[in-house]
């Protein structure tokens, strides 16, 4: 598990680059694919997903599908067109940092193979 | 893989709601998320256990805190907006009411459209958005109430402070509920931010600007007319009556059957009127009988003359009479202040004067 500062970080880009990949998904789904991408290291709380997909949906970044099961309704979120733009946009930004964060923390080994 | 009967997704539905989540579309994505997570749970363990350990999931601020969190998200840029709107209204009629209070005691013109607008800015933007944005940031119930406070508190000022612009009646009633609110406010609110070593320093201060306001307020509306003033209307009033004296004692000592007589008791009973009716028609007047425009003092001035002019045509041939003069009472452009003196006298009365 890490630090929840970390997560609370990246649950947008995370939301964001899921939804680009599997079109669309319901909240407890979300929570669980990632649990189990990441081997149990990333825990989604519910207490942060849905605030951040309600978030996301009055942005105009998210839209919603809803579908009855049973007795309740289960809402799946998708990307929309602006969404798609601003998915691509963060995840290039983040894949950019995560190689700024390489640099930062590899850097003296690198110069030390050097 | 367990399932769930549709008695406990109701049950569930409805703990969700009674757990105080109101907003439909996060009571749907809740009911299906801990649907879901107990449906997933393989074990033999009874239900109550299993739904509670999914209530634990939520976290200690639990699924309200959830909707806190989301309505904060949502609301935010529209929070931010507010501000603004807040900050900039703030300012300009901040700006309006200074300018506005400099030009009115310079007497130069246009005073009172700053006045006005700045406490109209002031009254439908400022009050209401900066109280609405401080009152949501307030997590604590205390926090809440004190907001509400101050702004039921703003609202009695700025009204009061309108009204009493425009001269329009229940000014000093709004003034006095403001003064009443003000004083329960202020010390609440310097005392609940100062126990909070974050918020010290910016309620200390606030407090302090808002005792220079509020006192300022106080001040501006329980102001008297100048010394000046009531000064020059107790003249008005003792020539009035010294005269009036004069006349009614010459009345009583003239032959009963004389024009003279006629004359005088005519005028004298115009003259009284019109001083009653003058100081009786409150809703025309501020202060003390102070008639509020031109055009309100307009018949005042008509009556007094017309009399003081037949009075003079009447007695003409009357070689010991010498004819009265009337200036006309006028209040000048910028309000309250200015005022002609009334003179309503004989060369002989202003020589028993000096």
């Amino acid at each position: 598990m890490y630090s929840s500062e970390l997560i609370r970080g990246t649950l947008k880009t995370i939301v964001l680059k899921l939804l680009k990949d599997e079109g669309k998904m319901y909240g407890y789904e979300i929570t669980a694919r990632v649990r189990e991408l990441t081997d149990g290291k990333i825990e989604i709380t519910e207490g942060a997903l849905y605030p951040t997909l309600h978030a996301l949906e009055a942005d105009g970044i998210v839209t919603t599908e809803t579908m009855h099961i049973g007795r309740r309704v289960r809402k799946y979120y998708k990307l929309t067109a602006e969404g798609r733009a601003n998915a691509k946009r963060k995840l290039s930004e983040m894949t950019d940092f995560l190689n700024t964060m390489r640099i930062l923390f590899e850097g003296t080994a690198g110069l030390k193979h050097a | 893989m367990r399932s769930l009967s549709d008695e406990q997704i109701d049950f569930i539905a409805d703990d969700i709601r009674i757990r105080g989540v109101f907003t439909q579309s996060l009571q749907e994505d809740l009911l299906d998320h801990i649907c879901c997570f107990i449906e997933e749970q393989d074990d033999e363990r009874p239900f109550e256990e299993i739904y509670r350990r999914a209530l634990d999931a939520f976290g200690q601020q639990g699924l309200q805190g959830i909707q806190d969190e989301t309505l904060y998200l949502v609301n935010r840029p529209y929070l931010t907006k507010m501000k603004k709107i807040a900050y900039l209204s703030g300012g300009l009629s901040a700006t309006a009411l200074v300018l506005g209070a400099l030009f009115k005691v310079q007497h130069w013109p246009g005073a009172n459209v700053m006045l006005i607008s700045g406490t109209l800015l002031m009254t439908f933007f400022f009050i209401p958005y900066f109280f609405y944005t401080q009152f949501t940031e307030q997590t604590e119930k205390k926090g809440k109430v004190i907001s509400t406070l101050g702004l039921i508190t703003a609202v009695l000022m700025a009204t009061g402070a309108f009204f009493k612009l425009m001269h329009w009646p229940g000014a000093t009633i709004l003034i006095i509920a403001f003064t009443f609110f003000f004083l329960i406010f202020l010390p609440l609110y310097i005392i609940n931010g100062a126990r909070n070593p974050l918020t010290r320093l910016s309620s200390v201060s606030n407090g302090f600007l808002f005792a220079c306001i509020g006192g300022f307020m106080m001040l501006l509306s329980f102001q008297q007319p100048s010394k000046a003033v009531t000064d020059s209307l107790v003249i008005i009033e003792q020539n009035q009556t010294q005269l009036l004296a004069k006349m009614k004692d010459q009345l009583a000592n003239s032959d009963a059957a004389s024009t003279t007589k006629q004359a005088l008791e005519q005028f004298v009973a115009s003259c009284d009127q019109s001083v009653s009716t003058i100081a009786t028609d409150d809703a025309a007047t501020i202060g003390n009988g102070l008639p509020v425009s031109n055009e309100q003092l307009a018949p005042f001035n008509t009556r007094i003359s017309d009399a003081v002019s037949t009075l003079n045509t009447t007695m003409a041939s009357n070689p010991n009479w010498t004819p009265l003069k009337y200036n006309m009472i006028e209040r000048t452009l910028y309000g309250s202040v200015k005022f002609q003196v009334m003179q309503l006298e004989t060369e002989a009365y202003v020589n028993a004067m000096k």
